[in-house]
């Protein structure tokens, strides 16, 4: 990979829009193992970027999945594919990222703050530190000295919190 | 996926959020994506709850720069530090290699919060104005006699207003939440365009778009915590819109909020300094800061009288020449600069012959 996503750039990727990006396509394509290989196609065409564009991914990510979709489209001409609704009502531009429909009507701000409050100080630090500063699994299970599996642990209980706290169907 | 349902969700729910946590590791591998296509057609309302739990996993990252966010990110990076800190503690018992995984983490963890490179400082001298584009794609734009230092790491990108006031037009990025501080009080913006002032001693934020929160810190080591606006004490997220402005002085504990002008606030960026019923000291300060030859008050009453009028920055002649000629104030050319003083109060006419004539004599 000369001259373009680094191996730390592309271990942010993934943490930060692989799940999205699966969903995406999930809520659009009946079969599910097309959603993940166009998934995997849009990380491909993240992989052959520069860092400067990379910085910029926010911005068109979803751009690059709205058009690979689109192309499918065209080749597939199968509309009954698509399992909500006609895609043209949708506005194919930018997906407005998934938290607006969860989180929507809330005064969201401070909202994924206080519920991580209420968890347990190690879990928060550890869903953080993985989450939001990035973090290895394997750095953070060398750091307080446990398992990569208790890691995971910690991570999904503090999901689960979340989902207690700010999910839609509790 | 097997999980066992342990986090009181219910399996279906954890299952959901199981897959998430995996995907956000990097894509499915071989009998992972059967599995995967498997438990999504299990049950109908699979797909659903993998929406759902994606959501969350992306709130979370929407809101990455929130004040509140911020602050437990730092504590996150502090419980890193100490567990670290206890490791080196055990040294004795630990391998070398782990050791050195530690050591090395923890540099990068104190590399991402706080020590990484040498920041790089903006400066402009005496009425000087600058345009910088900075590396992430936001915008810098300083007035004369002002100073910004940047500190960017992955994580953050820190701005600290040394002195003068600069406007900010934020890329954005809520991964990497963007500060200003000044003087103990700290900007958090997402994607947004706001100034900072230093003038006298009070920080003031003027919001262009966009929103921004201020957090107040009382020492280095203090946790900072949104600082109260107003009457209501609301957080400045809340209450701060574009167009308003946040006036902060040092010691007081409360913001209070006003009104901007905001093509008045923006003129300095074209040369212009404009007043409006402004205190003496505040047009001054900025006068100052492209003034060679500084104008200083003779006493407190003359920096609170107020006044009005469109300058060009850098005619500090004109400028005084035009306070002197309407408002009651007069100038002294003494030393290297003018000290500018209140007028005295207007006495009797008859005392008006000269201040050594004693009337009542002769």
């Amino acid at each position: 990979m000369q001259a373009s996503a680094a191996q730390g750039d592309l271990v942010q990727l993934n943490r930060r829009f692989r799940p999205a990006l699966m969903a995406f396509f999930l809520r659009r394509l009946a079969n599910h193992a097309e959603a993940e290989d166009l998934t995997q196609e849009v990380f491909s065409r993240l992989t052959a970027m520069s860092p400067g564009e990379l910085n910029q991914a926010d911005a068109y990510i979803f751009q690059i999945a709205a058009n690979l979709l689109r192309d499918r489209g065209r080749r597939h001409k199968v509309r009954e594919a698509y399992r909500f609704g006609v895609l043209a009502g949708e506005g194919f531009g930018v997906e407005p990222i998934d938290p607006e429909r969860v989180l929507a009507g809330r005064e969201a701000l401070g909202q994924v703050a206080a519920a991580l409050r209420e968890a347990p100080e190690r879990t928060r630090a550890i869903f953080i530190l993985y989450r939001v500063e990035q973090m290895k699994k394997r750095d953070i299970a060398a750091t307080y000295g446990i398992s990569t599996s208790a890691v995971d642990k910690h991570l999904m209980k503090a999901m689960a919190h979340l989902w207690k706290r700010l999910g839609s169907t509790p | 996926m097997t999980v066992r349902h342990e986090y009181g969700l219910g399996e279906a729910r954890e299952a959901a959020l199981a897959w998430c946590l995996r995907l956000a590791e990097g894509p499915l591998v071989g009998a992972e994506r059967e599995a995967f296509d498997a438990w999504l057609a299990d049950r109908p309302g699979n797909a659903a709850l993998f929406d759902e739990a994606v959501a969350l996993w992306s709130g979370v990252e929407d809101q990455a720069g929130s004040p509140e966010m911020v602050v437990l990110r730092g504590q996150a990076l502090e419980s890193a530090r100490r567990a670290n800190a206890r490791r080196w503690a055990h040294g004795a018992l630990l391998s070398r290699r782990t050791m050195a995984m530690a050591a090395s983490l923890l540099v990068a963890v104190m590399a991402g919060v706080w020590f990484i490179g040498l920041p790089t400082t903006y400066r402009t001298g005496v009425g000087e104005r600058e345009v910088v584009a900075l590396p992430d794609g936001s915008k810098l734009s300083l007035d004369a006699d002002s100073a910004v230092t940047l500190r960017y790491t992955h994580a953050r990108r820190q701005l600290t207003l040394k002195k003068g006031r600069a406007r900010f037009s934020v890329a954005k990025n809520p991964l990497r939440p963007f500060t200003v501080a000044a003087a103990g009080k700290t900007v958090v913006a997402v994607g947004t365009e706001f100034s900072v002032e230093r003038l006298g001693g009070q920080v003031r934020v003027i919001l262009y778009e966009g929103k921004v929160s201020v957090l107040t810190q009382e020492s280095l080591l203090a946790t900072p915590t949104p600082i109260p606006v107003g009457q209501a004490r609301k957080s400045a997220d809340l209450v701060l819109k574009p167009g308003g402005e946040l006036i902060m002085a040092d010691a007081a504990p409360v913001a209070q909020l006003a009104s901007a002008d905001l093509s008045r606030s923006l003129s300095w960026e074209g040369g212009q300094l404009i007043f409006r019923n402004e205190p003496l000291a505040s047009a001054v300060e900025r006068v100052n800061r492209y003034a060679e030859r500084k104008i200083t008050l003779a006493d407190p009453a003359a920096g609170q009288v107020l006044v009005s009028g469109v300058f060009t920055a850098g005619d500090t002649d004109a400028f005084i020449d035009g306070v002197t000629a309407v408002f009651s104030v007069r100038a002294e050319q003494r030393g290297g600069g003018t000290v500018i003083s209140a007028d005295p109060p207007r006495k009797p006419v008859n005392d008006s012959a000269g201040g050594a004539s004693n009337p009542s004599s002769a």
